[in-house]
């Protein structure tokens, strides 16, 4: 479904990315950790299409109707609509702009890209509520303004709501355990899972192994310095808990 | 310009408070209209207070009093408009108050008055320019006044519509006085329109207001007149003991449009609110003057005007918030922020603050810039297109002004705010 070959990234003239590749194929789980300023942030918004991220050489491609496309050339909305998502480490704020038209404006733009006929706000609101219910989230989130006066919790839960209601082929999920007491990551662990299923493919960007315990992953990769250094299962993980990242890098 | 009508009678009588409405003496009153007119001269950017709107075209130009008479009945746009949620609505024709389009309810919350001759009825003296241009040419004078303790339900519209005969450019006065005894509350939607494209127009509009103790008055102003079209609008507001002013200025029409709101907060703990917004394109000019004055112990004021402007608009905002000596623990607010879409908008934005108190506490701003690029990433991430992104983000910045406001002027408003914000793109601003 995913294919990066070799990609160099730069941000401000500095590269951050220097030769990373990975696949990922339908229904698989991935995670992907690594110390502070190793480009896991990056390799996320590169993938979503953040322009500040220039991409100097290598590849992404994307599997769309049976045909790897070239994901670099898409714009970020594009890239939305066939099945991309990416939830934000620091979601963004979006002062009078209500969370319910967000959501809907959202989700009739991926609908009308694939040519299923878009929800009335009735219909979408019945819809939505479902998706709440499903990572327990309060409806009178629906009328307050993106993410404004949201807790760091709130927030993070507010990215797993709209990546229930996208039902993305995609989902990048950069340190959304970040931040999180260890009530809320169960909840938007649980809604992760409910999410996954053979056709998409998730990647976890995180910093630590805890959110592996209610995620399980099928691979584990290490990046580091721009590059993945090492791939392995889930036990990857536990040996880096308790071993840090030191050996691999020295 | 002929003055042969003045010296019609007027009676107060219908009037609960007749001391509002004070005639000026007329021996010294003629004399001083005609001085007016022969030394009139149009300001120049050499004033300090109209350095950023130079009107030197204008002045070039020779304008007609209106003349038109009213059509036998509104649109159908504005009849809708009018149909529901308002208590009455008056509308004026070319600043003439037109009877058989308005709908007045018989109510005995309120009287409304058309008094002939009303330039007689204010003082010249430190009247600013296009408010001596407007006593020059005003034919009639409208009051509205709400009886004490007295709360209207619903907001109350008064439409002033213009149109201008082709060929000349004319001028359109009108003037208010609208007067909240104590306890009273009202609601009031004043909404200027124009209904075709005209050539070249002046609206020349006064408001004056006068709040007892412990008034409630929401004043929304909305502008919404013709391509074509010069506005210089001027509101007066007095304040008594207590008395609670809440005022959004909209302006969306016009060429050019000069506003100037004064409020003085003449009673303890009175308290203003006064806010607005602009949205330009093209080349409108939007200028806001203005002085609020904190005359009495605690008062309270929050200024904040918001702007969008886009291709080569401009907008000025010169306000200023004055506490005197005899004023102390009053809270003044004054923040103006704008958003530039295009390198070609230009804003000077000048919040200025005069204290002549101590105890008090004051604080003012003034930020302008770009929509935020995180922001239309978000959106766009979320498989929104980049233009509706832009259209989202610039109404949620233009809608935060509506939510303090009256809930049936809100939804009369919103559509006319988005429907111009479809016009707006986002130009690759560096």
């Amino acid at each position: 479904m995913l294919d990066i070959q070799g990609l160099h990234v730069d941000i401000d003239e500095k590269e951050v990315l220097k030769g990373l590749s990975l696949k990922v194929n339908a229904g698989e789980v991935h995670a992907i950790m690594g110390p502070n300023g190793s480009g896991k942030s990056t390799l996320s918004k590169v993938l979503a299409g953040h322009p500040d991220y220039k991409v100097t050489s290598g590849k992404v491609l994307y599997e769309i109707n049976f045909k790897m496309k070239d994901l670099l050339e898409m714009a970020p909305e594009d890239r939305a609509r066939e099945g991309v998502y990416m939830a934000f480490q620091y979601p963004i704020e979006v002062p009078g702009v209500s969370n319910f038209k967000f959501l809907q404006m959202s989700f009739n733009s991926i609908c009308k890209h694939q040519g299923v006929p878009e929800m009335s706000d009735t219909q979408f609101s019945e819809f939505v509520k479902t998706k709440m219910k499903m990572i327990t989230m309060d409806e009178k989130f629906l009328d307050r303004s993106v993410n404004v006066g949201f807790s760091g919790g709130e927030k993070k839960r507010n990215e797993i709501l709209q990546m229930a209601v996208l039902s993305p082929r995609l989902a990048i999920l950069d340190e959304t355990d970040s931040g999180l007491d260890i009530d809320a990551l169960k909840i938007v662990a649980e809604g992760v899972n409910k999410i996954k299923s053979k056709s998409n493919a998730i990647i976890l960007i995180t910093h630590y192994q805890r959110l592996l315990n209610y995620i399980v992953p099928d691979f584990v990769h290490v990046l580091a310095g721009g590059k993945i250094i090492e791939s392995g299962d889930k036990k990857l993980a536990q040996k880096l808990e308790e071993k840090g990242y030191d050996w691999l890098i020295q | 310009m002929s003055f042969s009508n003045l010296e019609k009678a007027f009676s107060t009588a219908k009037l609960a408070s007749k001391d509002w409405f004070s005639k000026v003496s007329s021996s010294s009153f003629e004399g001083e209209l005609e001085e007016l007119l022969q030394n009139f001269s149009w300001p120049t950017p050499k004033k300090e207070n109209w350095k950023y709107t130079n009107i030197s075209r204008l002045s070039r130009l020779e304008f007609w009093p209106s003349e038109q008479k009213a059509p036998a009945s509104l649109s159908s746009s504005w009849q809708d408009f009018l149909k529901s949620g308002f208590e009455s609505s008056f509308v004026f024709w070319n600043g003439q108050y037109a009877p058989s389009l308005s709908k007045v309810s018989k109510s005995d919350q309120f009287q409304f008055l058309q008094i002939q001759n009303g330039s007689k009825f204010s003082k010249l003296e430190s009247a600013s320019e296009f408010e001596k241009v407007n006593q020059l040419l005003l034919n009639d004078l409208y009051a509205f006044e709400v009886n004490a303790q007295q709360k209207i339900a619903q907001p109350v519209a008064f439409l002033f519509l213009n149109s201008s005969d082709v060929g000349r450019p004319q001028i359109h006065s009108s003037r208010m006085r609208i007067l909240l005894n104590e306890f009273s509350e009202a609601s009031i939607l004043e909404i200027h329109a124009g209904l075709t494209e005209v050539s070249d127009q002046i609206e020349n509009h006064v408001c004056e207001v006068t709040l007892k103790d412990s008034a409630h008055l929401e004043h929304n102003f909305l502008n919404v007149t013709s391509h074509g079209s010069n506005n210089f609008f001027v509101k007066k507001f007095e304040q008594s003991k207590a008395s609670v002013l809440k005022t959004l200025h909209i302006d969306l029409g016009g060429d050019l449009t000069r506003t100037e709101t004064n409020v003085n907060l003449n009673g303890v703990a009175s308290e203003a609110f006064v806010n607005g917004i602009y949205l330009n394109e093209n080349k409108q000019h939007t200028d806001h003057q203005g002085i609020i004055r904190h005359v009495a112990p605690e008062t309270l004021s929050h200024q904040f005007f918001k702007g969008i402007l886009a291709d080569q608009s401009r907008a000025v905002f010169n306000a200023k918030v004055r506490i005197e000596q005899s004023a102390p623990k009053s809270t003044a607010e004054q923040l103006n922020k704008n958003l530039l879409m295009s390198n070609r908008a230009e804003i000077d934005s000048l919040p200025r603050l005069e204290i002549f108190n101590d105890d008090v506490k004051a604080t003012h701003g003034s930020a302008s810039g770009q929509i935020d690029q995180n922001q239309i990433f978000y959106l766009v991430s979320r498989a929104i297109s980049r233009d509706q992104a832009v259209r989202m983000l610039v109404e949620g910045y233009a809608y935060e002004m509506l939510d303090s406001v009256d809930s049936v002027v809100v939804q009369k408003v919103k559509s006319l705010l988005s429907e111009k914000l479809k016009h707006f793109k986002s130009e690759e601003v560096k």
